[in-house]
């Protein structure tokens, strides 16, 4: 089916400046799709291709497992420029945990050199200041992490921790880098910046919009229930003006 | 692709004199970095050289486009009411935003109405859903779409490949929202493709309808155009039950569409007089709108409307030379966001909805033959044929809420 309508886009003569894939279920669909960007790549290698390994959260997988080998074969077409795992999903791109800086780093090398990406950007990243060999006074912090083969060592943003869950803010996230990668051509620690800049304000405005429909009592949205998970969707449509602004408001630090 | 600024990070061990000087790791590129970001480096290099370890989160500003270099990180030390559950949980405080950020923003955020589209779906292309979302996602409109068909375009580029949806997906989604009790402000039915999928549209507007709660909702009786049917003859009967049971607020056939509804030819003024009245015998809705009307010996078009009082009312349209496709889905979509604005109000709603679609027709008839590439160009007789809405490029024209032009158009009473 995926590949059918390709078929019918490139009847057309559509053209593509960017790519982005995200959630995709079953080996099938994943290889066909690889195929399908791979051929777009192919015919127009300036097109940006960022791919969100979808894959799940919290050592929870939500997808089927077959899809793993496939992620990586399509890595290794050195076709993708920038792919944005949570930590779970780079620990199974690269077949190794993650629990320290230094294990991050063989991490990275690794999908650098075997899977041939050029940016990877961890949308969360599950360690504390003190794992990743450098202070902070905050405890409720989790890690965007860069590393790029344009840097000599990966970049983490500082990120406060949100005790809710909310749904869509990675493929808002991936949407939003693959704008920004395309409008800065490339400069992956700045279009970081402006996507997390961004982000913090969507999720400021849900969370608002989440406290005043509650009157008074801010719902903590959990995973299947159906009326606190309703307050949890991004209020993507209100946060409208948002998406074009430029503010980088996070700090980025070398971990060497 | 390559381009990274180097001199914007900061290094965690601030034994090192400086941040790290790339020019080897960096090919060189245009002067895409940004400029603004210049003066900020500078204090950045020199504050990370002297900060403590345990500060260098919090310390420093990246960022000159923030007016308060003191707390530019998302991460200041603030520490209250961390406890969402907590009933004293103040989400402005909660978040630690910089404080270049004006929490009072909430406050002019227009909040979102919601509404179901049953329509088509193209991957490239803008009819269906896809001439609906996007204008009513700028206009404030939450838009929760269920696809009748999954074609990579529609068939006007005389090519095209993927299915219509199965026969029952329809009626599975919908029971999937109607399971999270969700409410719909409105509703609108446009391309069902199949008897069963507007057999689910039916059971739909029913369940609307017994609810009690208002959502007001619109149906496109989708049939055909120009004397052709582009559909199966079988949903016939079912849009004339949906239509004779009092479920729609609203309906916009085309004139081939009232012509078959009521089962009569309009040539004349006159014809459309009784054919409007006949289809208010037949049928329970209140109000119709017949969008591009064409009588006999005159050339030009009409939308022609009637709030179910007994008069009728037309708008001549300014003719652009050209076939679209996708502008009636997108008439519908614009017509529902200002029926549900205006309370109602069928004048004052096609008043602002032919303004902007003019206007929007307009301008992707401008942006097409402004183009230079002439081989591309494709004719529909003697019509130039434009088979994309420029939709995006008129994001500046269905942003505007308060269309002063309207006020131009004039309904002529029949």
């Amino acid at each position: 089916m995926i590949k059918d309508i390709y078929t019918g886009l490139k009847d057309i003569g559509m053209h593509y400046d960017a790519i982005l894939t995200g959630y995709i279920h079953g080996h099938e669909s994943l290889k066909a799709t690889g195929e399908i960007c791979i051929d777009v790549k192919r015919k127009n290698p300036n097109t940006l291709w960022v791919l969100d390994p979808v894959m799940g959260d919290e050592g929870q997988l939500y997808v089927s497992k077959s899809v793993i080998p496939v992620y990586r074969e399509i890595l290794k077409s050195g076709k993708v420029d920038v792919i944005t795992p949570n930590q779970f999903e780079l620990e199974l791109l690269c077949d190794q945990e993650i629990y320290d800086k230094k294990s991050l780093h063989s991490a990275f090398r690794r999908v650098h050199k075997e899977c041939n990406v050029k940016h990877i950007v961890v949308s969360s990243l599950n360690l504390t200041a003190e794992e990743l060999g450098f202070q902070s006074d905050n405890e409720d912090s989790i890690y965007c992490c860069i590393s790029s083969v344009d840097l000599p060592y990966p970049v983490i943003f500082e990120v406060q921790k949100l005790n809710s869950y909310f749904t869509g803010v990675g493929d808002l996230f991936s949407a939003l880098l693959l704008d920004r990668m395309f409008k800065t051509k490339g400069d992956i620690i700045s279009s970081t910046n402006q996507v997390l800049s961004v982000m913090s304000k969507v999720l400021f405005v849900t969370r608002h919009f989440a406290y005043t429909n509650n009157v008074g009592k801010c719902v903590q949205g959990r995973m299947g229930d159906p009326t606190t998970m309703k307050e949890c969707e991004l209020r993507i449509v209100e946060c409208r003006e948002f998406y074009s602004d430029r503010d980088e408001y996070f700090n980025p630090i070398m971990i060497r | 692709m390559e381009s990274v600024n180097m001199n914007k990070v900061q290094p965690p061990d601030q034994q090192s004199p400086a941040p790290p000087s790339l020019p080897s790791m960096t090919t060189p590129t245009p002067t895409s970095l940004s400029t603004s970001t210049s003066t900020s480096t500078a204090t950045t290099t020199t504050t990370a050289s002297t900060t403590t370890e345990a500060s260098t989160a919090t310390s420093t500003s990246a960022n000159s486009d923030n007016t308060n270099t003191s707390t530019s990180t998302s991460t200041s030390t603030d520490k209250t009411n961390t406890d969402i559950s907590n009933t004293d949980y103040n989400p402005q405080k909660a978040l630690n935003m910089p404080a270049s950020f004006d929490p009072s923003i909430v406050q002019r955020l227009t909040p979102t109405k919601n509404l179901l589209a049953i329509s088509s779906h193209v991957v490239h292309g803008n009819v269906g859903n896809d001439a609906i979302q996007f204008p009513l996602n700028l206009r404030h409109w939450n838009v929760d779409c269920i696809y009748t068909t999954n074609l990579s375009n529609h068939p006007g580029y005389r090519q095209f490949k993927g299915t219509k949806a199965d026969a029952d997906l329809v009626s599975i989604l919908y029971t999937g929202l109607n399971d999270l009790n969700l409410h719909y402000d409105a509703a609108i039915v446009g391309y069902t493709a199949s008897k069963e999928n507007t057999a689910a549209v039916y059971q739909i507007l029913k369940t609307f309808h017994d609810s009690g709660r208002r959502t007001v909702t619109v149906l496109d009786p989708i049939l055909g155009d120009n004397g052709k049917m582009y559909v199966n003859s079988d949903l016939i009967p079912v849009y004339k039950d949906i239509l004779r049971d009092g479920l729609v607020n609203l309906v916009t056939p085309n004139q081939f569409e009232i012509e078959t509804l009521t089962d009569m030819k309009i040539l004349t003024a006159d014809d459309l007089k009784l054919a409007v009245n006949k289809f208010y015998q037949l049928y329970n809705v209140k109000n119709v709108v017949v969008t591009s009307v064409q009588l006999e010996n005159n050339p030009d078009i009409y939308c022609v409307g009637s709030a179910g009082d007994g008069a009728i009312f037309y708008f001549k349209m300014e003719q652009i030379d050209a076939v679209f496709s996708g502008s009636g889905d997108f008439f519908l979509g614009l017509l529902t966001d200002c029926f549900v604005k205006y309370n109602g109000d069928l004048v004052k709603s096609l008043k602002e909805t032919i303004t902007i679609v003019t206007k929007v027709l307009q301008l992707t008839y401008d942006l097409c033959t402004d183009c230079t590439n002439t081989d591309q160009k494709r004719y529909i007789g003697d019509k130039l044929y434009l088979p994309d809405l420029k939709l995006i490029e008129s994001k500046e024209i269905l942003l505007d809420q308060h269309m002063l032009e309207a006020n131009e158009l004039v309904p002529v009473f029949i």
